[in-house]
C-alpha cells in the first residue's frame, strides 16, 4: 500500500490555508487506519517557508514541487504537476481539501490517472480493510458511502468536517523537493486577466468561522451594507440566500446554500432569510445559528439557536452597539 | 455555433427530506411524491447557452441532452421552452446515480455526443442534484480530447476562442480557450429564464431524439471506479429557538461563549 498524500493549497500570501490542515488531519486519519505513511505535498513557486511551517504536523514526509509556472493555480499546469507526482510516488489515497481550486483540479487528475474520487467528504468509515468516503447526496437530503477501486483514491475533504491537524511535538518531518517539467507553450487555456474584488486575502465563505448572511428582507443591497459593517465587527464574512444573488443586490457568488457554498461555520447569522429547502441545505452545520427575522413563522426559526423577531433595521445597529461596548 | 447542454434530470432537491425515501436493501433513494427537476446547476449552464444565442441568435444552435432512467418530457420541454432548439434523450435502465459513477456518466454522454455530431462548445452544470459529485464535465472533456474550464460564471464565444470568466477565490479570472471546448458552470451565470406562454407552445414542435442505451451499444452495468456502498439519513441537530431582541442579542451570544 502506497503512502497517503495530503495535498496542502497555499492562499495567495504562500501561506498554508486552514482548510488544507484539516485535510491533513483526514489523511492522517487514513494512513493510521491503513499503516500507511502520511506525505503532505506543497506545490508552488517559492513555497520553501510554508513547507517548512508543516514541519511540525504529523506527515511523516513533505515534498515540495516548487515551479515558476505554478505561482497561480493554472488548471493544466497544476494538473499535470499532480498528475506526474502521483506516477512518480504511487500514493495509496491523495486526499485535498474541497476548495474552488481542487472543484476544478481533482477531476482533472481522476481523469489523468483513471482514478475513482469522491468529491466533499464529511466523514470516513474503515470496514474491513476498506476506507469508506462518507458525504451528502441527494443536496443534503441523503447520506452515502463509497468506496473506490483501484489505487490511488482520490477525495476532497469538505471545510470543517475534520479537525484541523495540531503542530506536535515530536521530530520534524524532512523535505524532500521534487522537480517538476512544466512548458508554458504546452498549455491550452491562457489566463487573460484576474479580478480581484477583495484585495485578494477576503475570507473565503467555506473556510469563515463566522458567516453573516442577508435574504430577500434586507430589502435591497443597502442593506447588505449594515450586513457588512456586522461581519467586519465580528470578523467574519457575509453570504446571502439565493433571492438577493438572483435579484442582483449582491455578487452570486457568496451564494449559501443548495446551489451555492455549502458551508458549516461555528457561528451563522441569518438575516431577512425565510429558510428555505435551498438555503438550509446549505448552512445547517452550522455550529450555532442566529436568526433574525419579522415574521415569527419563519421556518428559519425552525432550525435556529437564537431568534430575534424584528426588522433588521432595527436589529442590527442594535447589535453592533451591544458589540462594540464592553470589548 | 453549435452549443450542447448537458442536463442531468433529479428529484427536486428542493423537495421536503422526508421525501428522499431511503431504501436500504437495494441501496438506492426512492423519491416519494416529489417531480422530476432539471439539475439546479444544469440550469445555469442552459441559461448561459441562451445568453449566447441571444448575441447571436441566427448562428447559435443549441442541443439539450439528457441521459436518466427514464427521461420527463415536462421537464424537457422546460428547456426548450426557455430556448433550446433541440433535445436529445439516452435512456436506459441501471441509468441512476446509485448504479453510475463519474467516470460511465461520462463516457455515456461521450457517446451521445459523437452520436449527435460536431460541436463547439458543450456547458454542462457544476454538479448533478442527486450525487452532488461535480466531476462529470471535465472527465467528458477529457474523454472528448477537448479543454475545459470549470467554475464559469460568463462564457462568451467568436470564431476560435471563448473567454470564460471563472470564479476564484475572491474574484475571477478571465481565461481564453480555443474551440472546440467545454465549460462547467456555477450558479453565478444566473437564474435560467421563464419563457413566456408562446414560447412554451412552440416548444412542443422542436425535435426530440430519444436514443436508447441498448441501441447505442453502451454497457448499462459499467465498470466503476466509485461504488456506492450504504445510503442512509442525514443526522439533524435538534435545536430549540430562543427568542430575544436585538438589544440582548450581543450579550446573550457573550454569556453563552458564542463570541
Amino acid at each position: 500500500m502506497g503512502v497517503v498524500l495530503a495535498l496542502v493549497e497555499l492562499g495567495r500570501d504562500n501561506k498554508v490555508l486552514p482548510v488544507s490542515l484539516e485535510a491533513l488531519s483526514a489523511g492522517k486519519r487514513i494512513a493510521e487506519a491503513c499503516g500507511s505513511g502520511l506525505t503532505a505535498l506543497v506545490m508552488g513557486s517559492g513555497v520553501d517557508e510554508a513547507a517548512e511551517s508543516l514541519r511540525h504536523y504529523q506527515a511523516d514526509e513533505i515534498l515540495v514541487a516548487d515551479h515558476p509556472l505554478l505561482e497561480h493555480y493554472h488548471p493544466e499546469f497544476f494538473a499535470q504537476s499532480l498528475d506526474r507526482i502521483c506516477r512518480t510516488i504511487k500514493p495509496g489515497f491523495l486526499v485535498m481539501a474541497e476548495t474552488l481550486q481542487t472543484i476544478d483540479l481533482a477531476p482533472r487528475v481522476a481523469f489523468a490517472l483513471e482514478a475513482g474520487l469522491v468529491t466533499g467528504c464529511v466523514d470516513l468509515e474503515f470496514d474491513s480493510g476498506e476506507t469508506l468516503f462518507i458525504k451528502p447526496v441527494y443536496s443534503g437530503n441523503v447520506m452515502a458511502a463509497y468506496s473506490v477501486e483501484g489505487e490511488p483514491r482520490l477525495a476532497t475533504i469538505r471545510a470543517k468536517s475534520f479537525e484541523a491537524a495540531e503542530p506536535g511535538k515530536n521530530s520534524l518531518s524532512d523535505i524532500r523537493s521534487i522537480a517538476i517539467q512544466l512548458d508554458r507553450q504546452g498549455a491550452e487555456i491562457q489566463v487573460v486577466e484576474r479580478v480581484l474584488n477583495d484585495h485578494g486575502n477576503g475570507q473565503g465563505l467555506e473556510t469563515a468561522e463566522i458567516v453573516v448572511s442577508g435574504g430577500r428582507g434586507l430589502g435591497g443591497p443597502e442593506g447588505f451594507e449594515v450586513l457588512r459593517e456586522l461581519a467586519k465587527e465580528l470578523g467574519g464574512a457575509v453570504g446571502a440566500s439565493r433571492p438577493p444573488c438572483d435579484l442582483g443586490w449582491i455578487a452570486p457568488s457568496v451564494q449559501v446554500g443548495i446551489t451555492g457554498a455549502i458551508i458549516a461555520p461555528d457561528l451563522y447569522i441569518a438575516v431577512g432569510i425565510s429558510g428555505s429547502t435551498q438555503h438550509v441545505g446549505g448552512m445547517e452545520g452550522a455550529k450555532t445559528v442566529v436568526a433574525v427575522n419579522e415574521r415569527e413563522d419563519a421556518p428559519i426559526f425552525k432550525i435556529a439557536d437564537y431568534g430575534v423577531v424584528d426588522n433588521y433595521a432595527t436589529v442590527l445597529p442594535a447589535f453592533l452597539e451591544g458589540l462594540r461596548q464592553n470589548r | 455555433m453549435h452549443v450542447i447542454v448537458c442536463m442531468k434530470q433529479a428529484p427536486d432537491p428542493e423537495g421536503p427530506r422526508d421525501a428522499f425515501f431511503i431504501n436500504t436493501q437495494d441501496t438506492r433513494v426512492e423519491p416519494r411524491g416529489i417531480p422530476p427537476a432539471l439539475s439546479l446547476f444544469d440550469e445555469n449552464a442552459l441559461e448561459a447557452a441562451l445568453r449566447i444565442k441571444d448575441a447571436d441568435k441566427e448562428n447559435v444552435k443549441i442541443t439539450v441532452l439528457c441521459a436518466g432512467k427514464k427521461v420527463s418530457g415536462a421537464v424537457l420541454l422546460k428547456a426548450l421552452a426557455a430556448g433550446a432548439d433541440s433535445a436529445v434523450m439516452v435512456q436506459g435502465q441501471g441509468l441512476e446515480m446509485e448504479n453510475q459513477d463519474s467516470f460511465s456518466s461520462a463516457g455515456l454522454l461521450a457517446a451521445a455526443v459523437a452520436k449527435i455530431g460536431p460541436f463547439d462548445l458543450i456547458l454542462t452544470g457544476r454538479q448533478s442534484a442527486d450525487s452532488n459529485a461535480g466531476q462529470t464535465g471535465i472527465l467528458l472533456a477529457g474523454l472528448l480530447g477537448v479543454p475545459a474550464v470549470s467554475l464559469a460564471q460568463k462564457v462568451s464565444p467568436d470564431k476560435e476562442h471563448v473567454l470564460v470568466e471563472r470564479v476564484i477565490q475572491g474574484g475571477c479570472e478571465k481565461l481564453k480557450v480555443p474551440l472546440p471546448c467545454l465549460a462547467v458552470v456555477g450558479n453565478e451565470a444566473g437564474e435560467l429564464r421563464y419563457p413566456a406562454m408562446k414560447e412554451r407552445r412552440l416548444a412542443k414542435n422542436k425535435p426530440v431524439l430519444d436514443w436508447s442505451m441498448e441501441a447505442m451499444g453502451l454497457d448499462v452495468a459499467p465498470d466503476k471506479k466509485v461504488v456506492l456502498r450504504k445510503l442512509f439519513a442525514p443526522t439533524t441537530r435538534s435545536r430549540q429557538c430562543r427568542f430575544i431582541t436585538g438589544a440582548m442579542l450581543a450579550q446573550v451570544l457573550r454569556e453563552d461563549q458564542i463570541i
